[in-house]
């Protein structure tokens, strides 16, 4: 195991986007945001092709000829070949240069696939040329984080089929509905279900949607899946002022403020568990504890604590201050997929794919009671109040009192697989969202539903 | 240590070993010094006996094909060496095929080109051929494809060599969609770039967390992998080029099974199609894929320079649509050494020999055989005696591949060879005597005729279906073991009919005391394993695969396997009163459940189909009827196949109990005619053995000549092969001339016939006699190893049995009998032959310098039991 715990400052990244209302444009070549002018900058010009372009082949899984350029570090070390891969001032003497420019595509890189663009080769070329220089950004972090995500492209104006629903978010008061869908986030009324704006410029994916404590901004957790995750805090009104809060390799799984707001935890397809001072945005600890993707995160009401849930079939329990593993649990005997503390702190519930909520002791990870009944995958947690909220694969969520395990309701009636839930207990609803691209509202004193639409900007009420 | 690997390896004959022995002081010192080292050579490769000897088990064959499996997939065309095609002038050219209907939108037709030459000589064309549309706005040909454009008939003219054949092309259905089909091209993209291989995602576990079934055998479990799984991260209908199930095989983002697919591979674009198309999981399609069709269909035999043949896969679907398939087909040769095939089924060949192209699409799996020729320098057939359909057969396969069989082996040693491969053990030194001075012409017959009717016969074949009908005394108890074997023994003793002896076993019912053949079913526990033990033994189907999933090398699929697990399902056992005494029964109900569907399975013969069950007999009655019926495809062939390879050596299939279209007969015509033979007699065991020693074949001399040395398969020579290990420990008592003695049984009683394993028998053991826990015949291990080298040097059996006072050398020096007699005699034993001058002069040197004459002796006589000429079976 290992923690990386870090006090070094900010890396704060406040990017202010300028993305219209209407949003039209697709992201255009990097080198078209540059100013004529000015120097290329490697944080956002230059790393975001690596990332995208080179990696894969030229990281930390597979260094092919033993060239690695994840960090800045390492993209400065020379490979197997031993020619030095970037002379800043000196493209004869760049290799790095050399071998996405060779005519002979036996050695350009990347290989077998296109070469870069013409655009892309010119910033390459300006960019030695006017000194290599790396923005002063850490040189042994990963290019996926100190890299500066450009504009995402635009969504499309109208899908031509439905997009799974996988994360949902009530406002604070309740009146609006956040919607995760392609590279945005479409805002709905819960009651009459029509759509009311569209938040553009996040990452591909959504999966976790969350208000700040404060209830400014809402907090967008995603990525692009198998590449670059990251959480962002976008105005909810009109989806400027973004600040990228976290990023990593992978995309972001799930997230959860500390019940005082001042900490967030993320959970990433990168195995790690990162705790982050939302004031200045600093990254304080990195826990490199799961074998395999960490599915779910929840604080433990004190703050003081945090559970995880991960795709090495197991749930941890983390000291929120040191990162220090505290207790594992691992009879799910399957992936484990969601979280929950009970309101006393001293139990847990997690959820997994042996279609199961186990329920056990935080001190000694001793099993002392079980849901079952589920015909499918169970897969987010979420604890409100006195209530627990399940949603499955088997096309249900469920409702149960926290004390006793009591189920209080079952919402059945979806027309597919709920992979999403969001619940607004002042006005006792819960909102669940499916594959189809179909969410639901529903009364949680009556357990019925109140509203069914087609959450995908085109589909209508299919 | 040289010293030992000179022993181990054994390579000398007699002279050279007794030289050697000399010069090590004593057996003490040597085990010191082998045991310091024993770790260190035990993990060296090289402590064999002899490398070309070792059979593979079928798990290692299984294993290695995986990961054969898992590195191809990306033969290309770029990675072959080609000869150019000689087009020469063909009498005729045949273009398959013979009328093109392209009725969908996206259905493509490639042709294949046959050029027929004189002499029946054919190559194929297809590469060099020029196509030409007779209306572009009909069909349009690239890249040797015909493509449809607009709805109509158009003619595609085939043009080389001087030839033109004209075929009609009818194009229909070309303004309806025709989108994307998730089973029909989505999972075979999979295949054909090994996805879901054993080695990747296909394995039980997944990898990297994503799993898909095993050569897409099970189309809902991918659906919802590939859909749904991890909410649906692996698909991007917005952005379909964003998709991870693109963007990981092509390393565009990182990929633990590195680059599998490129963007500009027909797969990508099938798959870039089916996402953009929605992702459809369209598992219950209406409309299926009920016959795949290779072209060309038929085997071939291609003569250098011409060795290149383009294959293309036709799918014919149950609406009567025909698909070009061959961009979806997945290929692979059975003998990569013979021939590569491309990813686009392109194949060529590289050496002779033959060897099967596996054509997989889905389940439906078609195999062409082809067989690569080329003129040999110095090739002249030589014409040998042909003494019945074998040596014709056999030697019209050497000449077409251009191999000269070897001389006949010499009376010496034939009358070794016959016996141990007949009755297990060496002729007595009066029955080699008698045999070498016979000068009849039909000497070599008259001692087959005789030796197949001694009583050693009975036994060592019992002895053989002992080890694959699991005679041991954990599986059926001591008492169960002698019973069986006993009906065993009778069983050959009587000659019984292959199909009756089958019968009976399948069939066996009531107490194992009074009927010792109802411990077929005892030796086997549960139906799962009683008809993967039958189908291995009496069909040579290695059908266990398909308990999980469909064979990944074979066409049975998991549905064949329950269909015949289902003849199994009602045997029942029960142990009476009587200690030892278990009674089998059959129940009249009970059914097998599909694990993939739930759903009931009814009992289905193999190619045949449901049975019909109305009149209520017992199901093993009506498997066994099937299987021993003349005309089953796998019966009589499997039971020659295994006959053939007890006495040759090798089977014409080999492995004998893995039959497959992948894993083809070396001589196709031989195993049909020794089959159709052996039906003709009733299945008259003895009588096909009979015809078989009497072969040319069977008496070929083990000494190679420089045209047939590198043949392996063609039985163009005698194959050496090490002794079992019962028959090694039975000659070594020959030699030194006394007997072993096996707990609990009679004296006398030969390691060849001993009913089950004997426990704690270290020599046997270690020469590898079978713990007979399986039906499988690789169980039996010929496989050596450093401990029998030790054995065989310093091992307490061998030890003991020279320094007894009562074996064969010490009695006649007792008796005063002369060094060369005696030393005559030893050889007489072992080899079944004289010593000659050098031989008798290096024992006679040893012996006269030596101070302990007898010890003199027992090192001359160790030498020869370690000598190659003495352990193995030429």
């Amino acid at each position: 195991m290992s923690i990386r715990v870090r006090f070094v400052l900010p890396f704060l990244m406040v990017v202010s986007l300028s993305v219209g209302a209407s949003g039209g444009e697709v992201a255009e070549d990097s080198s078209s945001h540059a100013d004529a002018g000015s120097k290329v900058s490697f944080q956002r010009q230059v790393a975001p092709i690596l990332v995208a372009r080179c990696i894969s082949c030229h990281g930390a899984k597979l260094a092919e000829s033993e060239y690695r350029l994840d960090t800045i570090e390492h993209l400065l070390q020379p490979g197997s070949h031993e020619l030095v891969p970037v002379t800043p001032g000196d493209l004869d003497d760049s290799e790095l240069y050399r071998l996405i420019t060779v005519d002979d595509a036996d050695q350009r890189m990347p290989q077998g696939t296109e070469p870069l663009t013409a655009a892309e080769i010119d910033l390459f070329q300006r960019w030695i040329e006017e000194g290599a220089a790396f923005d002063d950004a850490e040189r042994n972090r990963s290019l996926v984080e100190i890299m500066v995500q450009p504009p995402y492209p635009t969504p499309p104006e109208s899908y031509a089929f439905a997009f799974p629903i996988t994360a949902l978010a009530f406002e604070p008061g309740g009146s609006e509905l956040f919607v995760s869908g392609h590279h945005e986030i479409t805002v709905w009324n819960p009651v009459t279900g029509n759509m009311v704006r569209r938040l553009k410029n996040v990452a591909q994916r959504t999966y976790a949607l969350t208000f700040t404590p404060d209830g400014k901004w809402l907090a967008v957790a995603g990525g692009a899946p198998g590449r670059r995750g990251e959480v962002r805090l976008i105005n909810p009104a009109n989806g400027e002022e973004a600040r990228v809060l976290a990023s990593c390799e992978g995309v972001m799984l799930d997230m959860a403020f500390q019940p005082n707001g001042k900490k967030l935890a993320t959970a990433g397809e990168d195995r790690t568990i990162r705790i982050y001072d939302v004031a200045s945005g600093s990254e304080e600890i990195v826990i490199e504890n799961h074998s395999d993707w960490v599915t779910a995160v929840a604080w433990s009401p004190s703050g003081e604590q945090l559970v995880s849930s991960s795709r090495d079939k197991t749930a941890k329990v983390f000291s929120a201050t040191t990162g220090e593993l505290q207790v594992t649990y691992s009879k799910h005997g399957a992936v484990v997929l969601g979280v929950a503390y009970r309101s006393d702190g001293k139990q847990i519930l997690s959820a997994g794919a042996d279609n199961k909520i186990h329920v056990w002791n935080v001190e000694d990870a001793k099993k002392v009671g079980e849901i079952s009944g589920y015909g499918g995958e169970v897969y987010k947690l979420v604890a409100s109040d006195d209530q627990l909220f399940s949603i499955s694969a088997d096309k249900t969520a469920r409702q149960h009192k926290l004390e006793n395990l009591e189920q209080l309701n079952l919402f059945g009636d979806h027309s597919d697989w709920v992979y999403s839930l969001a619940v607004h207990s002042q006005n006792r609803l819960l909102a669940t969202g499916c594959f189809d691209g179909q969410v639901r509202i529903w009364n949680v004193e009556e357990g019925k539903p109140t509203l069914s639409f087609m959450a995908v900007p085109g589909k209508g009420s299919e | 240590m040289a010293i030992m690997w000179m022993l181990c390896v054994g390579i000398r004959p007699a002279g050279c070993s007794v030289l050697v022995r000399t010069l090590v002081t004593t057996r003490r010192e040597t085990i010191h010094l082998i045991s310091k080292h024993q770790d260190f050579m035990a993990s060296k490769p090289t402590a064999k006996l002899s490398a070309s000897f070792i059979l593979t088990s079928m798990f290692l064959v299984i294993a290695s094909s995986l990961s054969v499996w898992a590195s191809e997939g990306w033969v290309t065309i770029d990675d072959l060496v080609l000869e150019p095609i000689d087009i020469g002038e063909p009498i005729r050219v045949e273009v398959q095929p013979s009328e093109v209907h392209l009725n969908a939108r996206r259905t493509v037709m490639r042709p294949v080109v046959t050029g027929h030459y004189q002499d029946e000589v054919l190559q194929d064309l297809t590469r060099v051929s020029e196509y030409v549309s007779s209306d572009e706005a009909v069909a349009r040909v690239e890249d040797r494809r015909i493509l449809p454009v607009g709805n109509g008939t158009a003619e595609l003219s085939v043009t080389v060599a001087g030839h033109t054949v004209i075929i009609p092309v009818n194009v229909k259905g070309f303004m309806t969609q025709d989108p994307y089909s998730f089973r029909y091209d989505t999972l075979p993209s999979l295949t054909r770039n090994g996805c879901n291989s054993g080695a990747c995602h296909g394995s039980p576990s997944g990898k990297g967390g994503f799993s898909l079934s095993l050569l897409a055998y099970d189309a809902e479990f991918d659906r919802r992998s590939l859909i749904r799984e991890s909410h649906g991260r692996r698909t991007n209908v917005v952005d379909p080029a964003e998709s991870l199930l693109l963007l990981k095989p092509t390393m565009q983002v990182s990929h633990g099974g590195g680059l599998r697919l490129r963007t500009t591979d027909p797969a990508y674009e099938i798959l870039r199609g089916w996402i953009e198309q929605g992702r459809r999981g369209d598992v219950d399609d209406a409309i299926q894929c009920i016959e795949l069709e290779v072209l060309p269909s038929h085997k071939r035999i291609l003569k250098r320079p011409a060795h290149t043949q383009q294959l293309t896969a036709l799918a014919h679907f149950s609406d009567g649509m025909i698909r070009d398939v061959t961009d979806l087909a997945k290929f692979s040769s059975s003998d990569d050494v013979v021939a590569s095939v491309t990813i686009d089924g392109l194949v060529v060949g590289h050496d002779r020999g033959q060897a099967a192209i596996l054509v997989r699409y889905l389940e439906k799996v078609e195999t062409v055989t082809f067989t690569f020729t080329k003129d040999i320098e110095g090739f002249v057939w030589n014409d040998p005696p042909e003494n019945n359909y074998i040596d014709q057969l056999v030697n019209q396969k050497l000449r077409q591949s251009q191999y000269v069989p070897s001389d006949l082996c010499s009376d010496e040693e034939f009358i070794r060879r016959l016996y141990l491969d007949t009755i297990g053990v060496l002729p007595a030194i009066e029955e080699v005597n008698a045999f070498l001075e016979s000068t009849a012409d039909d000497r070599r017959s008259h001692l087959i005729d005789e030796v197949l009717e001694r009583p050693e016969y009975a036994k060592f074949w019992a002895f053989r279906w002992a080890d694959l009908l699991r005679l041991n005394k954990d599986n059926i108890t001591i008492a169960g073991m002698h019973k069986y074997y006993g009906w065993l023994v009778r069983q050959f003793e009587n000659n019984r009919p292959f199909d009756q002896f089958c019968q009976t076993l399948l069939t066996a019912e009531g107490s194992t005391f009074y009927r010792p053949e109802a411990n077929y079913y005892r030796a086997t526990v549960g139906a799962k394993v009683r008809a993967e033990a039958t189908a291995q033994l009496f069909m040579g189907v290695r059908i266990q695969c398909a308990s999980c999933h469909n064979h990944p090398f074979g066409r049975w699929t998991q549905d064949d396997y329950y269909g015949i697990v289902a003849f199994f399902n009602r045997i029942n056992q029960k142990e009476s009163a009587r200690t030892g005494e278990v009674v089998v029964w059959t129940k009249r109900d009970g059914e097998v459940s599909h694990p993939r569907t739930g759903r009931q399975v009814k009992p289905q013969l193999p190619r045949t189909g449901d049975v019909d069950e109305h009149d209520g007999r017992d199901r093993r009655m009506i498997f066994s009827e099937w299987l021993t019926s003349a005309d089953n495809p796998f019966f009589a062939k499997v039971a020659v196949n295994r006959i053939w390879a007890h006495v040759m050596g090798r089977g014409i299939v080999e492995p004998v109990d893995d039959f497959r279209d992948s894993n083809p007969p070396s001589n196709s015509e031989l195993l049909d005619r020794l089959a159709e033979d052996f039906c003709t007699s009733g299945f008259d065991q003895k009588q096909i053995l009979r015809t078989i020693l009497n072969s040319h074949t069977y008496q070929r001399s083990n000494h190679t000549n420089p045209l047939n040395k590198d043949d392996e398969k063609l039985f163009s020579h005698a194959r050496v092969r090490p002794l079992a290990a019962e028959q090694l420990l039975d000659a070594i008592c020959h030699v030194t001339d006394l007997p072993e003695q096996f707990p609990g049984l009679p004296s006398g009683t030969r390691a060849t016939q001993l009913p089950g394993p004997v426990a704690e028998h270290e020599f046997l053991k270690v020469f590898g006699q079978p713990e007979r826990q399986t039906a499988c015949a690789c169980e039996r291990s010929s496989d050596s190893n450093l401990s029998q080298a030790l054995q065989l040097f310093n091992g307490t059996l061998i030890h003991n049995k020279l320094r007894s006072e009562h074996n064969r050398f010490r009695k006649m020096l007792d008796e005063g009998k002369s060094g060369p007699e005696i030393i005559s005699q030893l050889y007489l034993a072992a080899l079944c032959r004289l010593p000659n001058e050098e031989e008798v002069a290096k024992a006679t040197e040893h012996i006269a310098k030596t101070d302990d004459r007898v010890a003199a002796w027992e090192d001359v006589c160790w030498a020869l039991l370690n000598t190659n000429e003495f352990l193995f079976q030429h």
